[in-house]
């Protein structure tokens, strides 16, 4: 009896890891060092490697559902595609692994399947659902997007361009434009680059590197800047803004509810504008005597640590004014219930 | 809120007839409830059917033709009981009624073109331009809604799942950006952002359908 149900077990077992073992595919082709590959894979894994020869090389499994592997063109244009039934079974997930030329541009479609890219120095489109995706020490311009994958490039192109709903997004590298949208995934940027603009609805905009222009838009979301180094616009309505900048030659903040906090050094002619309806608005710089600060506030509080005391001006609420009449930088705050501090750095 | 609550004022909710405090109170619900949630969905794409449908609907050109030739016919008429007469009677002005009905609406219809979408309460306060776009923006999102709902069984259900809680974070957005323009509508900025994210949500929804036609 116990062999019998050794025998029964072993038979399904057996059964089993076939089932999971899918169908083992291999192909390649010679192609041009520019070369185009399009990807489509819908569930499982694309892994994308660069390599020393002009071949598009491709190894992996087929789920046990899939129809076929469709394998096509060659030189210029390489498709590889996946093809499942209409409707299909569960077991479609299939794993693949393609070596191409470092120069090939790519074009990768995933609905549910990973993305993962290595080393290319061609233009990268990838998209996936719900995959993640990782697109790792690119050198050329990156489109990416997914609804609820995450993903993480490091680039070193003209240009990274990324879109998710609720997937969080990381970009790091030396990159000439970034833009990165979600609704509720937060974006996290880093590394170096000229022109850098955000949208989210919930999600949190965290930049940390030497980005010369910042734009960040959210509406609940949190907005951090940690170096930004010549100018910077972030708005927000209820979520809080704190950025520290190089040296700001023009900056407008501004939050409904939430609170603004800057620290950073004016350039010569800086302009620098924050404003908020009840949060609080906390100003660290240096004293520069050639910088003008005007602060107006309805029924919030001013702190002034360059000495002046706030006014009680025409009207209701409170304002204060310092600086020389001919200055080349200025400072304006306001809020309406919020409190307005102003510190030295 | 609980459901009743809640079910008392969907039909508010998706004629953006209600305030935005009570708005997110609402929306706050329909992120823990998924049978109202269903609910505003479905009934959104009931108004979205409904708006596809003709305005008014003519009688056939035939049909007075129709009812006179057989009321003219003289033998009949001599020898029907009283009965029939008084049938014939009710028939005639009942036809007569319907045909004055359609016209009044042809004739109101004429001085009246084009059906005017409601305006919620902080729509009515924004600046033309602002509220216009508003409205293409919510129209148009009404449409793919409806289009989502149709096609959304053609796509994963966890995808379909975060895409209705990135819905509802949109909405949430919206009833707050709402909340801050009944305080201050001038504000340009808070204006542009209501703009961005409702065309965030158009956005989604167009992506959404794509993906659906695509799978």
């Amino acid at each position: 009896m116990l062999k019998l149900t050794r025998a029964v077990v072993a038979v399904l077992l057996f059964w089993n890891l076939s089932a999971l073992a899918g169908t083992p595919v291999e192909n390649s082709c010679d192609v041009a060092p520019d070369c185009r590959v399009v990807i489509k894979n819908v569930a499982g894994l694309v892994q994308v490697q660069s390599w020393d020869q002009n071949r598009v090389d491709l190894k992996g499994t087929l789920g046990e559902d899939v129809t076929r592997l469709d394998f096509t063109g060659g030189n210029q244009l390489v498709t590889i595609e996946v093809v499942i039934p209409h409707p299909h079974g569960n077991r479609i997930a299939s794993e693949l692994t393609i070596s191409v030329p470092a120069t090939a541009s790519l074009d990768v479609e995933a609905v549910s399947a990973d993305i993962r890219v290595y080393n290319i120095a061609g233009e990268i489109e990838a998209s996936t659902v719900s995959g993640d995706l990782t697109i790792e020490n690119a050198a050329n311009a990156v489109r990416a997007s997914s609804v609820s994958g995450d993903v993480e490039i490091s680039d070193n192109g003209p240009s990274v361009t990324v879109k998710t709903t609720s997937g969080e997004i990381e970009i790091s590298g030396e990159i000439g434009v970034i833009q990165a949208d979600s609704v509720s995934g937060s974006v996290d940027v880093s590394g170096k680059s000229q022109r850098f603009s955000s949208e989210t609805i919930s999600g949190d905009i965290t930049v940390a590197g030497a980005i010369a222009e910042v734009k960040a838009k959210t509406i609940s979301g949190d907005i951090e800047v940690e170096k930004a180094l010549q100018q910077a616009e972030a708005n927000t309505v209820s979520g809080d803004i704190d950025l520290d900048a190089g040296q700001l030659v023009s900056g407008g903040f501004s939050s409904e509810s939430g609170d603004v906090e800057f620290d950073g050094e004016m350039a010569e002619m800086g302009k620098l504008r924050a404003f908020s309806r009840s949060g609080s608005l906390v100003i660290r710089i240096p004293e520069n005597p050639t910088t003008a600060v005007e602060a107006r506030t309805l029924s919030g509080g001013i702190r002034n640590a360059f000495g002046p005391a706030p006014q009680k001006g025409i009207g209701p609420g409170r304002m204060l004014q310092f600086g020389p009449a001919e200055a080349v930088a200025s400072v304006s705050l306001e809020t309406m219930s919020g409190d307005i501090t102003l510190e030295r750095k | 809120m609980n459901c009743n609550e809640a079910r008392e004022r969907i039909n508010d909710y998706v004629d953006g007839h209600i305030p935005s405090a009570e708005r997110a109170v609402l929306l706050a619900h329909f992120a823990e409830c998924a049978s109202c949630r269903e609910e505003e969905m479905a009934l959104r794409e009931l108004l979205s059917e409904a708006r596809g449908l003709e305005r008014s609907i003519m009688p056939r050109e035939d049909l007075w033709k129709g009812i006179s030739k057989r009321l003219a016919r003289p033998e009949e008429k001599a020898n029907a009981p009283y009965e029939v007469k008084w049938r014939v009677r009710t028939v005639m002005w009942l036809s007569a009624a319907v045909i004055l009905a359609f016209l009044c609406a042809a004739v109101l219809a004429l001085m009246n073109p084009a059906v005017q979408p409601q305006k919620g309460a902080v729509q009515a306060h924004l600046p033309r331009e602002t509220g216009e776009a508003m409205v293409a923006c919510t129209q148009e999102r009404d449409i793919l809604l409806a289009d989502f709902e149709k096609r959304k069984g053609e796509l994963p259900e966890d995808v379909v799942a975060g895409v209705q809680g990135d819905l509802l974070v949109i909405d949430n957005a919206v009833a707050e950006i709402e909340s801050a323009l009944e305080v201050d509508p001038e504000n340009e900025q808070l204006q542009k952002m209501l703009i961005m994210t409702c065309e965030k949500q158009v956005g989604l929804l167009t992506w959404i359908v794509e993906l659906a036609n695509r799978a």
